[in-house]
């Protein structure tokens, strides 16, 4: 795992639903000087063209993997995701409305997937306070990527802390803290209400804020 | 703004997400209100803890190779797609519009059928008692079409079992327009063996309903070889449906693919496979005849090329369960194949078959023809 970055906030647009403090490379759907919006990608796409595909993908590649494995929670089957994810929006890139944003468009075709995946793979529930079987799954995070040893136990306790909120909890608390989307896009890419989204934002501060006690008192 | 409200704006203003009007309010109170400051406190902490999580890093040979593994995947799954046209050539549309008529079509001919039947039991109780009378005019010009025909000698309660000598003159209505599949359920779902004489019913129809008039073809084609072994015809008449998957129709091609059907000779028992119907939420798809993987829009097959899925045959036979199991390779086992085998293997001996079911792996449910014995 590499340490995030942030850019200065002065150059994050307005619109962006930015909270201070996220980074703002977290957020590839910003327009950057110079470059070309992923609406003008997706025009040549539909004309025809296979290279501005490429382009979404290098923009989206990594942002998407850190989705899905939020998700998945395993690195192999999130490499599978992400790319049916970019398979399915390409076959159907045609059926895209542009008065939608494509990002959220992707996330939600990845997160759709995802949840589909989690129902077949049919994950041992289990919940923090009552077991409930539509709530969280046991499995702890594939920490493949990073050698166990290289994590530190603060680390280490976060992405259990994560993998302990159910699904739809984890997926707010990761496009909202480490995507920086707004609620209103949250919203889109869960198909659901921002009512619902502020919800489980809430319910997940409120797990966290009891599983990381100590980080959190500590910070202060 | 009380503390109760400020501490349902906290998280909004924690995010960003509260307008000019809002955020003001919400700090005018916490500027006087130490407990709802220490509630936000504890937010902006527990965010400065999840934020100082590294980024989630994929495996190094991830984003290398991403592009390319992905171009090759999206021409592989085209090259696929273009083995199987088939699967694509019935729009939904015009399969849903069919099943609709089918099913009208079926409605009318069972309300004239059981018109008839009761028309005929009380106003020709004789012919229910099995008694061969002379058939009587019909009542009133509307119901000529009912009117019994002059070759109409066996007993009605035969008809109504199925065992019809002769063509019942209320489907013809449904018939006239040259569909007369319609028809061919009710002769063909309670009993089976006796419709000589049927002439086979609309071979292209595409839905389940119409599908059943599948055996009438292959009775049919029984009589007329009477001297010749029993042999299986015909794989896949009918197509794979939609039930929750999403799955296209596939096409169907009754009459090419009957000759292309490689024929077996089960013991006694004739086979046909009727109806390959799909109930799959799994994405894997039967072709007629065929069990795999599909190539496009399926991350199974990508995952599992050779994925071993259990195959079993489960075949009511009046009333009893006869069941065969075996395992099949998606990606190269025939259905068909694998069906003829377990059916070999069931060892019926007699009686007729009917409401046979194939299943696949835990979600897919093939219903393949009914296994007919000959009668000689």
């Amino acid at each position: 795992m590499t340490p995030r970055t942030t850019i200065p906030e002065t150059s994050i647009p307005q619109d962006a639903g930015l909270a201070p403090g996220i980074p703002a490379d977290s957020v590839p759907y910003i327009k950057m000087e110079g470059t070309a919006t992923d609406l003008d990608l997706i025009r040549r796409v539909k004309a025809g063209e296979h290279e501005p595909f490429n382009e979404l993908m290098t923009r989206y590649n990594r942002k998407m993997y850190s989705v899905v494995y939020t998700l998945v929670r395993s690195h192999e089957d999130a490499r599978d995701l992400v790319q049916e994810t970019f398979i399915r929006a390409y076959e159907h890139i045609r059926q895209f409305d542009e008065q939608y944003r494509f990002y959220t468009w992707l996330y939600r075709i990845a997160v759709n997937l995802c949840f589909t995946f989690l129902k077949r793979r049919k994950l041992a529930p289990v919940s923090i306070e009552s077991g409930d079987p539509e709530q969280g799954e046991t499995e702890l995070p594939d920490t493949r990527a990073v050698p166990i040893a290289e994590q530190s136990d603060r680390q280490r306790n976060i992405e259990r802390a994560l993998a302990l909120l159910p699904a739809e909890q984890r997926l707010a608390i990761e496009l909202r803290t480490y995507q920086g989307m707004s609620y209103a896009e949250i919203s889109e890419v869960m198909h659901t209400s921002i009512g619902t989204v502020m919800s489980r934002l809430s319910r997940a501060r409120d797990k966290l804020r009891g599983l990381l006690s100590d980080y959190v008192s500590g910070a202060r | 703004m009380n503390c109760r409200k400020c501490r349902a704006e906290l998280e909004r203003y924690l995010d960003n997400e509260l307008d000019q009007k809002g955020r003001a309010t919400v700090e005018q109170h916490l500027a006087a209100c130490a407990g709802c400051r220490q509630k936000l406190t504890e937010l902006q902490a527990l965010d400065s803890v999840l934020r100082a999580r590294p980024e989630v890093e994929p495996p190094s040979d991830y984003v290398a190779g991403f592009n390319d593994r992905f171009w090759h995947e999206v021409k592989r799954r085209r090259r696929m797609r273009s083995v199987e046209p088939e699967r694509r050539l019935l729009p939904v549309f015009w399969t849903r519009f069919a099943a609709t008529a089918a099913a009208a079509l079926l409605l009318i001919a069972v309300g004239l059928v059981g018109y008839r039947s009761w028309h005929t039991f009380f106003e020709h109780p004789a012919e229910v008692s099995g008694e061969v009378t002379a058939p009587e005019a019909t009542p009133g010009a509307g119901k000529a079409a009912e009117a019994p025909s002059p070759k109409a000698t066996a007993p009605v309660a035969a008809k109504a079992a199925g065992t019809e000598t002769e063509k019942p003159p209320a489907p013809k209505p449904a018939s006239t327009g040259g569909k007369g599949g319609a028809a061919a359920p009710l002769a063909a779902t309670p009993v089976q063996p006796a419709l000589a004489g049927v002439k086979s019913p609309s071979p292209g129809a595409q839905m389940r309903t119409a599908d059943r008039g599948q055996p009438r073809m292959s009775e049919s084609r029984l009589e007329a070889q009477p001297a010749e072994p029993p042999v299986l015809t015909g794989y896949g008449q009918g197509g794979a449906g939609t039930r929750k998957g999403g799955l296209k129709l596939a096409d169907q091609k009754p009459a090419q693919k009957k000759e292309q059907a490689p024929q077996e000779q089960i013991g006694g028992v004739v086979a046909q496979v009727l109806d390959t119907t799909i109930y799959s939420e799994d994405r894997l798809s039967v072709k007629p005849g065929l069990v795999s993987i599909p190539d496009a829009n399926d991350d199974d097959r990508m995952k599992y090329p050779n994925l071993e899925v259990p195959v079993w045959v489960v075949i009511e036979k009046d009333g009893s369960v006869s069941r065969a199991e075996s395992r099949a390779t998606t990606a190269n086992a025939g259905l068909e194949h694998v069906a003829l085998s377990l059916a070999r293997r069931a060892q019926f001996s007699s009686g007729k078959l009917a409401g046979n079911s194939v299943r696949v792996g835990k979600t897919i449910v093939v219903k393949i023809a009914a296994l007919k014995q000959k009668d000689d």
